[in-house]
């Protein structure tokens, strides 16, 4: 009956049922066959109450959207050209900067390729790059900047490893970086041919004043965290406060009393759906956690791989599987209590680990058949998915080559500490 | 009728969260302005982590009145692509009656949570009883669940072409 109980949870899982919805679910069934009440779900959710880093996921978010949805994309766009429009393939690297720098504050939930995509194709096909190069590298860029702070994936994984979040957001910053250079050195190759715009000065420097305001925004969080003067938690505030005053108050992009309440309901239907995934997965993760699951996996596996690098090997590939198949956010939150035990066991870093499970969901966004980047960019642009799945092909050599880099070098994520 | 409700169950959620995160942003500055003059209020920071609890479930009946549930969608995709409106209707029914059960069953089991709490707990900050912190899941939960069955309505009777 049990096991027939969750083969029908899978089924309804695999037809579209809500993750929580699933969550829930399997955490009843597996509570009563254990014959322990179903409040004890309820007492998990409430814990999350107790997580102080918890109100950075909206605020984050609410930023990265207002953001988002004020002609920000626009001005930051034409700094990072007037600046590195001059290099060989310096259009197409501008677009991997501008993105990896919004998808850091809207944490890769479609909203670059929606609010950036309409802005870069026209852009990248003008300066002469095929198609076939700019779909697949708005598709990648998409998911580009998962590793820098203040990404959202990076917070959900500290709140759901209980790892410190100001060293997961110092962690991720060179292998981000490695991930861009590997993207731009690829559009370096693809750009070398074409023709060139000449630096200008007076451009350079227009730019620099339009976006005057947008500037100061990373020194202030990260500068704000790093020097210990704010926490995380109070960095967000101020991003939030700032990021409103500047769109609302100083640039006017946004009606205070006509846009904020829109793009609030926004951003929070997204943070709500997030954070309900979080609260229903506690309930199965303490379920796990009792019944010694990851430690009958450590089991199994031990007769199977007996090193570390073969582990990381299974894992990648392991990762890379869950990346196309699941959301980022279920997959931190039901993946991470599994695999933390039993990387700890085989001597891997929390830390580093963080990094590796990190940048493979973020390739795991355009690996085919399932990755969303692919599906988005498919309805973005009117391409049908399987030519998405094609032009995404070379990106996802080169981000493969760079994990594997991330993964057998850890030094490149732990070289702060 | 049941679309003028749902429409005010989800005009209710949007100025439920925009009051949350407008409370929650002014009292975080609030504390960090009031560092500078060494003055600490306790009760701010347990107040807005219940904050964004209570917004995580409004934000959570936003997502269910936009269908914006994160889940593995590939068959209702591949229905809209196959153009099976039929099929993709009663699947759609399918799918939220399963999250009304879910939902449903988080309610019972927060409300029991809450009732045990009202008896056993004790009053935390600003005088507020744990009871009445720990009914915001059921509240939440609640609200969810009537809006998945309203959607469920809705999806029945909906005319297919």
């Amino acid at each position: 009956m049990e096991l027939f109980l969750y083969l029908l949870i899978i089924v309804f899982a695999l037809i579209g049922s809500p993750i929580y919805a699933i969550m829930t679910l399997i955490s009843a069934v597996a509570f009563t066959f254990a014959e322990i009440e179903i409040t004890a779900i309820a007492v998990e959710i409430y814990r999350m109450a107790a997580a102080p880093t918890l109100l950075t996921i909206p605020l984050f978010t609410f930023a990265g959207y207002l953001m988002a949805e004020s002609k920000s994309p626009n001005r930051l766009l034409k700094l990072a050209h007037s600046s590195l429009g001059w290099l060989p393939g310096g259009v197409a690297i501008v677009s991997l900067i501008i993105c990896a720098f919004f998808t850091a504050f809207t944490g890769a939930s479609g909203v670059t390729i929606i609010a950036l995509g309409g802005l870069l194709y026209p852009m990248l096909l003008k300066e002469k790059y095929d198609e076939e190069f700019t779909l697949g590298l708005i598709t990648t860029s998409g998911s580009l900047g998962l590793l820098f702070p203040p990404s959202l994936p990076i917070i959900l994984y500290g709140i759901v490893a209980k790892v410190d979040i100001d060293k997961l957001f110092l962690a991720g910053i060179v292998p981000g970086i490695i991930l861009i250079v590997v993207l731009s050195a690829y559009s370096v190759f693809k750009g070398n041919q074409l023709k060139r715009s000449a630096f200008s000065w007076g451009e350079f420097k227009n730019s620099v004043y339009g976006a005057r305001w947008e500037i100061p925004l990373p020194f202030i969080v990260l500068g704000g965290i790093y020097s210990g003067s704010i926490t995380p938690t109070e960095a967000s505030a101020i991003c939030a406060l700032y990021v409103l005053v500047i769109e609302c108050f100083l640039y006017k992009d946004l009606n205070f009393f006509k846009d904020v309440p829109r793009i609030t309901k926004e951003s929070m239907s997204l943070v709500g759906a997030i954070l309900i995934i979080l609260c229903c997965a506690l309930g199965l993760t303490s379920y796990l956690v009792d019944e010694e699951i990851p430690l009958k996996i450590l089991e199994l596996m031990k007769e199977l791989i007996s090193n570390k690098y073969v582990f990381l090997l299974f894992l990648n590939i392991f990762l890379l599987i869950v990346g196309a198949m699941m959301d980022i956010f279920s997959a931190i939150i039901v993946v991470v209590p599994i695999i933390l035990p039993i990387a700890e066991e085989f001597g891997v870093d929390p830390i580093h680990l963080a990094i590796i499970f990190l940048t493979n969901l973020e390739i795991g966004y355009i690996t085919p058949p399932v990755g969303i980047n692919l599906f988005i960019s498919s309805f973005r642009f009117n391409k049908s998915v399987v030519y998405l799945y094609k032009v995404a092909v070379p990106y996802l050599i080169l981000l493969v080559g760079a994990l594997m880099l991330i993964t057998y070098v850890p030094w490149l994520s732990l070289l702060w500490f | 009728m049941i679309k003028s409700f749902d429409d005010f169950l989800q005009s209710f959620s949007k100025w439920g969260v925009t009051l949350c995160v407008a409370l929650m942003l002014s009292l975080t500055i609030l504390n960090i302005a009031l560092r500078w003059f060494e003055i600490s209020i306790l009760w701010i920071e347990p107040l807005v982590r219940h904050l964004v609890f209570l917004a995580a479930f409004f934000g959570g009946s936003l997502a269910t009145g936009d269908n914006q549930h994160i889940k593995i969608d590939i068959v209702s995709r591949f229905l809209e692509k196959a153009d099976k409106p039929l099929l993709s209707k009663w699947l759609e029914v399918l799918i939220t009656l399963v999250a009304f059960t879910a939902a449903v069953t988080l309610v019972v089991s927060s409300v029991n949570l809450s009732l045990v709490e009202f008896e056993y707990g004790k009053k935390e900050f600003l005088n507020i009883h744990s009871g009445f912190l720990v009914s915001i899941i059921p509240f939440g939960m609640s609200l969810i669940s009537l809006r998945l069955f309203l959607r469920v309505l809705l999806f029945t009777f909906k005319k297919v072409h």
